[in-house]
């Protein structure tokens, strides 16, 4: 049955690699990529969950010749095996409206969705690494659909770096244990496997777009198709977190880190480099005009967020990191799918030149609605469960330094929410002639919409699914019903949060249909008063340069960061390539007298 | 500079060079001894190389020009190699020089230079064909031989300028003293057990015919040497300016 | 009855054919590179059932006279050399004597891999250079003859090193048997050893592009025609590379694979950082090619204390082969006009950067397994260094090249289709990694 789900995915790859139309291509991946989502289902009886079962085989051993790849799931790769495989069936339910030709996404999507199965089946190292190289080398073809100079150069970077640096890992951990599955690797406390750690971790980071190494991300978020990016960010970046869960609490990396260095000093600093990509990550996001950078920059935020999680390690905070991990595959795929098809529309990716969509697009407008109270952590959806417990965790704690970046952060995710959803959706009405969105993109919207509520009101059944992960893991879980989450300090009763909202929200909703209203022409009161033209520039509103002010006391700061950084660095090595090249002069003297220097220092070097 | 660093670099390989080979001198060339194991039997023979080459070329192979033999018999596939070697420098030449033939005009040599090469030129080739032909009797062989014959041609390059190779000859003896040579070898694979291996006759040592396919392929070599060298000289020839 | 001896005497016969029939010369020399290709299959399986071949040539015994040592890496790379050959002839347009060289040099590089004497070797040596200095300039322009000469000139200098290489070790042990010399190479005067040694890592790592021996490279790589290049990167390198690891074999001294692997990191590091800022994209493909061959010669290195070491270098020759040919094959126009030379291109790429499923990957992969055994983490510090280079070159590369309703030449595209093809399959295959495992013996 296992290997009949590779079988099927394979053979839908090679089989939309030769169709022209997108339709067809779409409804071919959407039945294939349902076949993982089966097999998801089936362990869920594995792991304290009812669910159907098919009668799917929860380990196999793929045997070519000579090399066995061992794949069976584990808890934790079945918690984000969930988040992960749900996503593919609306976004290919969305992509069936989004490409009308086919140019490539289909094969190289379902390849990688091939890639993402195995890494999370995969009990050894070399079937890991086999399917991470998978997983970057069709993404890598993704991005190349987009014929982008800087994000096809970044990425191709950044994903041979991860790998390099997974590779060395693994070859560090396999000089040490001479075995490379999983179960017989016994770890000590020495250099070399912490070292390996290190490494490996900041290779599966670099999928994560955590902050040193995220420069690869504004510039591919902004530039490929929006449903592969939806994947990339809900889904990719969430396997990199899968192999950091993996690295630090299966294997069990952490506690090594712990005994090595005699303090949680590494894990520590986890935690700092997640509140710090949080913290910047948003400060970038609030001043960007582009909606898909504006995104992307919010996705490194969000993401940061796990990784404060990961990294304080505590039973709350992994809760509350998983937590956070689903939420943000759900609402940030359903914020790119909803810039993707306001794209479609409109054909316009700058929030200053938009405005005005929700009316014309009100379904879009409501999927998108919803994701950003998620993002912004508004108790209407899921995404404030997960943000209180990573709070109350970092609280606890005492974590002096990442609390308060948290909270800032937190509240700037409302700031750049607040202005999609004004400089898109709302404001001034520029969009007479467009329709609302195709169907079935709307449906793949809201399907992804739907667990954000149902796990705003049952973070219960959330707890559940991630409970057999941390346990296994050694972490613990926390204790919790339906709708209740206790912990250590508070409980926090979602069904009486739910039941406030609404004796709140929906006399406010009724009053609001019910009123007598005049419409009021938005073109007249926009600039609230303000002329046009304001000191030489555009000024400022909700879609345009809002946060001027702001921006120009920070930027002159973040315009040193990372992506500057690595620009310089590029340069540098640009150098030291054109003077390497003055070796080769050209002249055949020259190269001679090499021969005979080389000649000389071997000779020299051998006998002496 | 460059020419300071050259010289410096030049002398300093030739101390090198005088230093690896005077050890050679202590080391009694040719003389010692040594344990082989055959690396295909297993077997350990007693004896060098060279010895080996000195004392039974006679038998082995009924050639008397120990040379010779070592060159066509016991290391016949380097000769192969070699003449390959020749032919890819022929044909490259003829591939690239690719200027039409007369392009300039050659003053006349004089009339003596012209009669006197017309009159030593039979003596020239037969001295060539007795060098191979004789090769595995007395010293000389394929490739003397051939340098022979093309000299030969050469005097009457310089001599009358309008005198051309002629080319289908020219390369069709190349090919048939080539494929004669593989061919010979391959024969060798059907009829004895190896490539190159000798299936005729050793005959009386010091005749003429003897020696098995020595004087062939040594005659083959001598035809391919002569026509590759004349045609190389021909075709610098027509794109002098 | 297969023999490795036809593999070698079946095209020189041919070759000495080919002026007498001029007309048909292609499909001649196509049938005849062809039949090499089975031959070396044929000899493949047969050194694959029944272990290493030696067979003498004319009749005496080896150190006496000569003999052809085929092992399983050696048949493996007999058969990448032919095959590709093969594959690249179809895009031959030119006459008859381009035909002849071609087959000339494939002949060489195919001696080289499968002889087991010393001087044959350099013979085969000396076939493969001459050949490719005529084919590189055959494209007949300025750039092609200018490569051409350096590439002459630095040719032959290696190729008298190498010969006073072989001197000395005649000179010494009165042999010049690849099997003999290894097995009484201690006997040798340490002072001599070193120096033949040296002469012959000089000589042959002309031919081998090594640092710093390797400044013909990218003019004869830029001068010479895609199809040439791509020739350049599957036969003389790959066979001299091979050469160069039966040398260090045979010394089999701590000191000389210690020297390879300083001069292989040499070679990788010089090698991609040359290629990274590199405009021209032939130059590029060939600083490019440089550093493969130090990753190869990295990899040989490590054969003395690491089972890894032989099926990481068979894996990174045959996806430098497989996607550097196709590669040039594809470079040198206004990009990649259709589909099938852009599924190359990133084919290709993909393979060389090693990314699955390609050879590249196997050949990432077990190289780096083997620095594991080693525990050498600097060498490992280094590859890391010269992947993420050689990724954004390319990532370079592959965006200059996007083209858009271009038409494509499919006369080279479709035979850079079939060898990039080669490198899928046995990325795909890892069961080649059991068949090169077996013994190298020199």
């Amino acid at each position: 049955m296992l290997e009949l789900i590779f079988a099927v995915l394979l053979i839908a790859a090679f089989a939309t690699l030769f169709i022209k139309s997108g339709r067809i291509a779409a409804i071919i991946s959407l039945i294939a990529s349902a076949m993982p989502l089966i097999a998801v289902m089936d362990w869920a009886n594995d792991f304290g969950i009812k669910a159907f079962s098919f009668g799917v085989e929860n380990s196999m051993d793929f045997s070519i010749a000579g090399i066995t790849m061992h794949l069976s799931i584990t808890s934790f790769a079945w918690f984000f095996a969930v988040m992960v495989f749900s996503l593919l069936p609306p976004i290919f339910l969305f992509s069936y409206s989004f490409f009308e030709k086919n140019n490539g996404f289909f094969p190289f999507m379902l390849f990688l969705i091939t890639a993402v199965f195995g890494i999370l089946l995969a009990s050894d190292f070399l079937t890991l690494f086999f399917f991470w190289e998978l997983m970057a080398a069709s993404s890598f073809i993704l991005v190349y659909i987009s014929r982008d100079k800087k994000a096809i150069m970044s990425y191709l970077a950044f994903s041979v770096l991860s790998a390099v640096l997974i590779l060395v890992g693994i070859a560090l951990l396999y000089s040490q244990s001479g075995t490379l599955i999983f179960s017989d690797i016994v770890l000590n406390a020495d250099k070399v496997t912490v070292s390996a750690i290190i490494l490996m971790v900041a290779g599966f980071a670099v999928k994560s777009a955590l902050m040193p190494l995220h420069a690869w991300a504004p510039f591919v978020y902004s530039k490929a198709d929006e449903p592969f990016v939806a994947f990339l960010s809900g889904g990719l970046s969430k396997v990199g977190y899968y192999g950091m869960f993996f690295m630090l609490f299966a294997l069990p990396g952490a506690k090594i880190l712990h005994q090595y260095f005699n303090s949680g000093v590494a894990t520590y600093l986890l935690a700092v480099i997640g509140a710090i990509s949080a913290f910047i990550g948003t400060l970038l996001a609030f001043m960007e005009d582009d909606l898909r950078k504006l995104l992307a920059y919010s996705s490194i935020a969000q993401l940061g967020y796990i990784a404060v999680g990961f990294g304080i390690g505590s039973s709350l905070a992994m809760a509350g990191a998983l937590f956070q991990a689903f939420n943000h595959a759900f609402f940030k795929s359903v914020l790119f799918l909803a810039a993707g098809a306001v794209a479609y529309r409109t054909g316009k990716w700058k929030i200053s030149e938009l405005g005005g969509v929700g009316y014309k697009m009100p379904f879009t407008f409501m999927a998108a609605l919803f994701a950003i109270f998620a993002l912004a952590a508004i108790p209407i959806t899921s995404g404030f469960a997960a943000k209180w417990l990573l709070y109350e965790a970092a609280v606890s704690n005492k974590y002096i330094f990442i609390t308060p970046i948290m909270l800032i952060a937190g509240v700037g995710a409302f700031l750049y929410s607040f202005r999609i959803l004004y400089g898109v959706f709302l404001g001034e009405n520029r969009h007479d002639d467009i329709k609302e969105a195709p169907l079935p993109m709307i449906a793949g919207m809201f399907l992804l919409v739907l667990p954000l509520i149902i796990f705003l009101i049952f973070p219960g059944y959330m707890l559940d699914m991630m409970h057999s992960a941390l346990v296994d893991a050694g972490i613990g879980t926390i204790s919790h019903t339906n709708y209740v989450i206790r912990t250590g300090t508070a409980s926090y009763n979602t069904l009486a949060v739910v039941i406030g909202m609404m004796v709140v929200m929906i006399p406010a909703f009724l009053i609001y249909v019910l009123r007598k209203q005049k419409k009021v022409d938005f073109k007249d009161n926009f600039l609230a008063g303000e002329p046009y033209e304001f000191y030489g520039y555009i000024s400022m509103h909700a879609a345009n340069n809002f946060y001027k002010p702001i921006e120009d006391v920070i930027m002159p700061y973040l315009r040193k960061g990372a992506i500057s950084f690595y620009t310089a660095l590029y340069n540098a090595m640009g150098r030291v390539s054109d003077a390497s090249r003055k070796i080769y002069t050209g002249l055949s003297q020259d190269y001679t007298i090499y021969i005979i220097i080389f000649f000389f220092i071997i000779v020299g070097w051998l006998i002496w | 500079m460059r020419k300071v660093v050259a010289i410096i670099l030049a002398s300093a390989f030739f101390a090198v060079l005088l230093v690896s080979f005077s050890n050679i001198q202590q080391a009694d060339y040719g003389e010692k001894e040594y344990y082989y194991q055959n690396p295909i039997n297993g077997s350990y023979a007693n004896e060098s190389v060279p010895s080996h080459y000195i004392s039974n070329t006679k038998n082995e192979t009924g050639a008397v020009n120990a040379v010779t033999a070592i060159v066509v018999e016991y290391r016949g596939f380097d000769t192969l190699g070699e003449v390959t070697v020749l032919f890819t420098a022929a044909t490259g030449v003829s591939f690239l020089l690719y200027k039409t033939r007369g392009g300039k005009k050659r003053t006349e040599a004089n009339l003596i230079l012209k009669e006197g090469s017309k009159l030593v030129l039979p003596f020239i080739l037969l001295t060539g064909a007795y060098i191979f032909i004789h090769g595995h009797l007395t010293p000389g062989g394929g490739f003397p031989g051939g340098a022979v014959i093309a000299s030969g041609f050469l005097l009457m390059m310089l001599s009358y300028p309008k005198f051309f190779m002629k080319e289908r000859a020219v390369s069709v003896t190349e090919s048939m003293a080539g494929i004669t040579f593989a061919f010979i070898g391959l024969l060798g694979l059907v009829f004895a057990s190896s490539f190159l291996q000798n299936f005729l006759p050793l005959g009386d040592a010091g005749y003429i015919l003897s020696a098995g396919i020595i004087p062939i392929i040594y005659i083959a070599i001598g035809f391919k040497v002569g026509s590759e060298l004349s045609s190389i000289a021909d075709k610098l020839k027509e794109v002098q300016k | 009855m297969v023999t490795p001896v036809l593999m070698i005497a079946i095209p020189l016969l041919a070759a000495f054919l080919m002026p007498l029939i001029k007309k048909a010369h292609r499909y001649f020399t196509f049938s005849i590179l062809l039949l090499n290709a089975i031959l070396s299959v044929l000899l493949f399986a047969k050194v694959y059932n029944d272990g290493a071949i030696y067979e003498t040539i004319a009749g005496f015994s080896p150190p006496v006279g000569i003999y052809l040592a085929v092992d399983n890496l050696s048949a493996l790379l007999a058969l990448i050399i032919n095959l590709f050959a093969t594959i690249n002839f179809v895009t031959s347009k030119k006459d008859f004597k381009f035909s002849m060289l071609y087959l000339l040099g494939v002949t060489g590089a195919t001696g080289i891999v499968l002889t087991g004497d010393i001087f044959n070797m350099f013979v085969f040596f000396e076939i493969t250079a001459v050949a490719s200095y005529a084919l590189v300039a055959s494209k007949k322009d300025e750039k092609a003859v200018e490569g051409s000469i350096k590439y002459m000139i630095l040719g032959s200098v290696g190729s008298s090193f190498m010969l006073i290489g072989i001197a000395i070790i005649y000179s010494q042990l009165k042999s010049l048997n690849l099997y003999d010399i290894a097995a009484r190479i201690s006997s040798m005067d340490p002072k001599m050893m070193w120096l033949s040694f040296s002469f012959l890592l000089t000589g042959i790592g002309v031919e081998a592009e090594l640092f710093p021996l390797n400044g013909w490279v990218p003019d004869a790589y830029e001068g010479a025609s895609s199809n040439i290049a791509s020739f350049l990167s599957f036969g003389p390198s790959k066979a001299s590379i091979y050469a160069i690891a039966r040398l260090l074999i045979i010394f089999s001294m701590s000191r000389t694979y210690e020297l390879a692997l300083y001069v292989g990191i040499a070679t990788l590091l010089i090698g991609e950082v040359a290629a990274f800022m590199q405009k021209n994209e032939k130059r590029m493909l060939a600083y490019s090619s440089i550093g493969q061959m130090g990753l190869i010669l990295i990899a040989f290195s490590l054969i003395k204390d690491t089972s890894y070491a032989i099926p990481a270098a068979f894996f990174i020759i045959v996806s430098h082969a497989s996607a550097k040919s196709s590669l040039f094959l594809i470079s040198g126009k206004k990009g990649f006009g259709g589909i099938t030379s852009k599924y190359v291109g990133l084919a290709g790429v993909l393979s060389l950067i090693g990314m699955p499923p390609m050879a590249g990957f196997w050949g990432k992969w077990y190289l780096l397994m083997g620095i594991a055994d080693e525990k050498m983490w600097a060498v490992a510090a280094v590859i890391i260094f010269s992947a993420v280079i050689e990724a954004i070159y390319f990532a370079r590369y592959l965006h200059k090249n996007l083209g858009e309703g271009e038409s494509e030449d499919l006369g080279y595209s479709i035979p850079a289709a079939v060898m990039v093809s080669v490198s899928i399959v046995m990325g795909i295959l890892p069961l080649i990694y059991n068949m090169a495992g077996g013994v190298l013996n020199a």
